[in-house]
């Protein structure tokens, strides 16, 4: 009866109201050098001294400048800087003269100033900046940090209105890189105190300093535009107008609208990267992470040597990496990933100097791990292998569990696949045996990835404990970091310290690949630091 | 009438009650996730993360930080997002519910009127082959999960007919349309099988036979009488069915590039991100009492029996 119409009009009236809301145009202004990029997340902020993630970093880095720029090969040009920088003697003042031609978008000049604040808000206990370790060679930064001394008591100083001067408590040769990463931009502290808490949050919260404005984003937001910065010093460089970026989590969507020439890249991962790493447009991007076994040197077998050596002759790195992975991976032997630092006289690749053969031999595994066990005195050994669990991850971990178990009769190894936190917890609580850990370099020295065993290093957790290995860091910190053949020579010793250990089990360097329009060209990709740069980019339409 | 407003006022008394209950348990739950909500954790020294959480205040007593929640809360502040950046949780989500809400909605709708339609079709013709045929399709669509249709959709009606867009939230309602598809296949399925079962049970019933045998014809039978009586076990599965779509859209939203909540849910827990899940979660329980409260509004007017009753008869 009548009832029975109100249920309908009802639910009909639902439908209307939901199929009636807005509707966003899209803006169809197809003029030349637009750019459709895809990016893998949403970008958390664009406040540079808080940033964390790849994503966000490389977007600030395309809104802001730092004094320096790395190339693709991790070389340093200046960017506000002037010039490379004056180094006292004894490599503890590093004196910066900066252009005076560079301004903010909104016309204030950048000065030195920019950049002292920029550097005492990276240490500033108020704002706790994740990074702000990064900083910690400078003049009383820990004690500053730590909320010991003032902001001002920091060693990094205006002379003048171009020149800024900043005083190390150790040398620090990677100093230039370090300014070239997004924390260390110059910040105008005006303007950001004028923001609060919402600086960065969004794209009216921010002003530019870069080659591109960035615009329509918050948070929230799953696209935003980058709009070339006419104000920019180099502004007759850059090519490409705009960029729309697109958040794009689906890799088969990608690739769907990559091949409808909607997009003009594609980040492949899975089934899919290996499916399409032969494709004409796929470009493979080596990343500075690597991956490797680290060892709980707190459980008594693992402290015998022979085991940790059967592990790493039982595992083929070769097979692990075209097999398992199948996406590029680059099998690796050492801590440190190929492409990364170059010898100062020769710019021969490290990896290749200190040319570690990979150690894959399954009958010498089983020899031995028959030696261990009379060493040892046991027949079995249960271990305990604790890794992400991401799908192919959690492959690489059953590859390994397999290679073991087969070329050490008697072992068992206990799988544990965990989020990646609880993995990390478990890292820092010592609460396992083995676990497949990874790093990804922060800037390009040997220092950020063999620090990491250095034993009263905080990442040093898996409690690795050599005094030859500690006094070579030491030298390439200490006496040895104004030598750069001298700290070359450091780093070499330290890893060959490691491989004759077998301290840990190196397996392989991530590479990722992405599908990319032939059209879109030099582009600057890193290794290291902010991954890839728009304004070297041409865009050549047929 | 008086009584029926005073069952309503005390049913949202006992909402507020379990939203308060939840928010309580969540927090506490909460605090048991290892880790820590900052981003890059394996680059923070643990003399770091202690600075950290000196200044957003982790530090305190849980007791203390659980009575800052809930004080914040009760004047509408949910926090500010570790994840993202000194984003207000409340903006994260107030900017990214429209989508979600939409499609949502859209596909209860959808699925569950196609969904009704189904089964009393069923019902009327059982046992024949139109019967077996939409029995088939609707364990079919119960058996295969979402996000596998909603991949199939793209690549047959956007990739190969370019009938739709392929993904991206940029052309309004062509926009929404394969994702409400995919997304109403699972209410749509369950209710087309509840309904047929309670569409069998209703048609044999005695009050049917005296329909038909004063002559009604079979549709104002089927449609006037049974279907009102089979409705009411639908508006009982529809909480649960609105549930399932707000926490299953995770994946149709990313497949289809829609900047929505769904993956907030996930998202935040693996990430820590403690102020989001608690605005999440108390989102979505909202939701989910607000529909258990309007299904029982429903049933009033489907079936004043219920109504009757609960006002202590007559």
């Amino acid at each position: 009866m009548k009832k029975t119409s109100i249920y309908f009009v009802l639910i009909i009236s639902l439908f209307l109201t939901a199929c009636g809301t807005d509707t966003t145009e899209e803006g169809s202004a197809a003029a030349s050098h637009v750019v459709n990029y895809v990016a893998p997340t949403e970008m958390l902020t664009l406040d540079s001294t808080l940033v964390t993630d790849m994503n966000s970093a490389n977007y600030v880095s395309h809104m802001q400048d730092g004094l320096y720029w790395e190339d693709a090969h991790n070389n340093i040009e200046p960017a506000l800087a002037e010039d490379l920088p004056e180094v006292s003697e004894d490599g503890l003042t590093y004196t910066i003269q900066l252009r005076e031609d560079a301004q903010w978008s909104d016309g204030t000049p950048i000065t030195a100033d920019d950049q002292v604040y920029a550097i005492r808000r990276l240490v500033d206990p108020e704002v706790a900046a994740p990074y702000s370790y990064l900083a910690e060679n400078i003049v009383n930064a820990p004690e500053v940090s730590a909320g010991e001394l003032p902001l001002e008591e920091l060693g990094v100083t205006a002379l003048d209105d171009y020149t800024v001067e900043i005083q190390l408590t150790t040398p620090t040769p990677y100093l230039t890189n370090l300014l070239a990463f997004p924390v260390f931009y110059p910040l105008n502290q005006e303007y950001v105190e004028s923001q609060g808490d919402r600086y960065g949050t969004s794209s009216e919260t921010v002003i530019a300093s870069g080659p591109y404005t960035v615009d329509d984003w918050d948070t929230t937001q799953e696209t935003w535009t980058l709009n070339k910065n006419e104000d920019y010093y180099y502004a007759s460089e850059v090519e490409i107008q705009t960029v729309n970026v697109q958040v794009l989590k689906e890799v088969s969507t990608n690739v769907n609208l990559y091949e409808a020439g909607e997009v003009d890249n594609a980040i492949l991962s899975g089934e899919l990267a290996k499916q399409y790493q032969d494709h004409p447009e796929a470009v493979p991007h080596e990343k500075s992470r690597t991956y490797w076994l680290r060892f709980n040197e707190n459980i008594d077998v693992l402290t015998n040597q022979k085991v940790r050596e059967a592990m790493d002759y039982a595992i083929d790195n070769q097979e692990l990496t075209q097999e398992v992975i199948g996406t590029g991976a680059i099998p690796i032997s050492t801590l440190v990933p190929t492409n990364f630092i170059f010898n100062p006289e020769t710019e021969e690749d490290f990896v290749e100097e200190v040319a570690i053969a990979p150690k894959f031999d399954t009958d010498k595994a089983s020899e031995l791990w028959e030696e261990a066990k009379t060493e040892l005195g046991v027949e079995e050994l249960t271990i305990r292998l604790v890794t992400d669990d991401e799908e192919h991850i959690k492959k690489i971990s059953e590859y390994i569990q397999g290679q073991i178990q087969s070329a050490m009769p008697g072992v068992t190894v206990e799988l544990q696949n965990v989020p990646k936190k609880n993995r990390l917890d478990a890292e820092d609580n010592r609460n396992y045996d083995i676990i497949l850990s990874s790093w990804a370099a922060d800037f390009a020295s040997g220092v950020n990835f063999y620090e990491l065993y250095e034993s009263d290093s905080p990442y040093n957790r898996g409690d690795y404990n050599n005094a030859e290995y500690d006094a070579l860091l030491q030298a390439a910190k200490g006496e040895d970091a104004n030598d750069e053949l001298a700290s070359w020579e450091d780093f070499k010793q330290a890893q060959q310290v490691l491989s004759d250990e077998t301290a840990l089990v190196p397996l392989y360097q991530e590479v990722e690949i992405q599908l990319r329009n032939p059209n879109l060209q030099n582009m600057t990709l890193r290794s290291v630091g902010n991954e890839f740069d728009l304004r070297t980019a041409t865009f050549s339409e047929e | 009438m008086k009584s029926y407003t005073k069952f309503i006022l005390r049913r949202i008394f006992y909402m507020i009650l379990t939203l308060f209950i939840i928010a309580s348990i969540t927090f506490f739950l909460m605090n048991l996730l290892p880790g820590t909500p900052f981003n890059a954790e394996d680059k923070l020294s643990p003399e770091q993360i202690a600075m950290m959480n000196e200044r957003y205040g982790l530090n305190d007593p849980i007791i203390v930080q659980y009575f800052r929640y809930i004080g914040g809360m009760l004047v509408g502040d949910l926090g500010v997002s570790f994840q993202f950046n000194n984003t207000p949780v409340v903006d994260l989500i107030g900017n990214r519910i429209g989508p979600s809400i939409q499609l949502g909605l859209q596909a209860l709708v959808v699925g569950t009127v196609i969904g009704v339609i189904f089964g009393v079709v069923s019902a009327m013709y059982r046992n024949t082959w139109l019967d077996s045929s939409l029995t088939f399709l609707s364990i079919l669509g119960q058996s295969i999960p979402n996000f596998v249709f909603a991949v199939l959709l793209q690549l047959v009606f956007a990739v190969w007919l370019n009938w739709f867009p392929i993904a991206l939230w940029s052309d309004g309602f062509a926009s929404t349309v394969l994702p409400t598809v995919a997304l109403c296949i699972s209410p749509l399925a369950n209710s087309a099988r509840f309904m047929r079962t309670e569409m069998v049970d209703v048609l044999n019933s005695d009050y049917i036979e005296l329909a038909r045998a004063k002559g009604l014809s079979q549709m104002a039978v089927s449609f006037k009488h049974g279907l009102r009586n089979a409705m009411i076990p639908i508006l009982t599965i529809l909480g649960p069915l609105a549930v399932a779509l707000m926490t299953g859209s995770m994946v149709v939203e990313n497949i289809f590039a829609i900047p929505g909540i769904g993956e907030q849910f996930v998202k935040s827990i693996t990430t820590n991100d403690y102020s989001t899940i608690m605005g999440v979660t108390m989102l979505y329980s909202l939701g989910l009492c607000l529909i258990l409260l309007i299904v029982d509004v429903l049933y009033g007017i489907v079936d004043p029996r219920i109504r009757i009753s609960s006002e202590g008869g007559d």
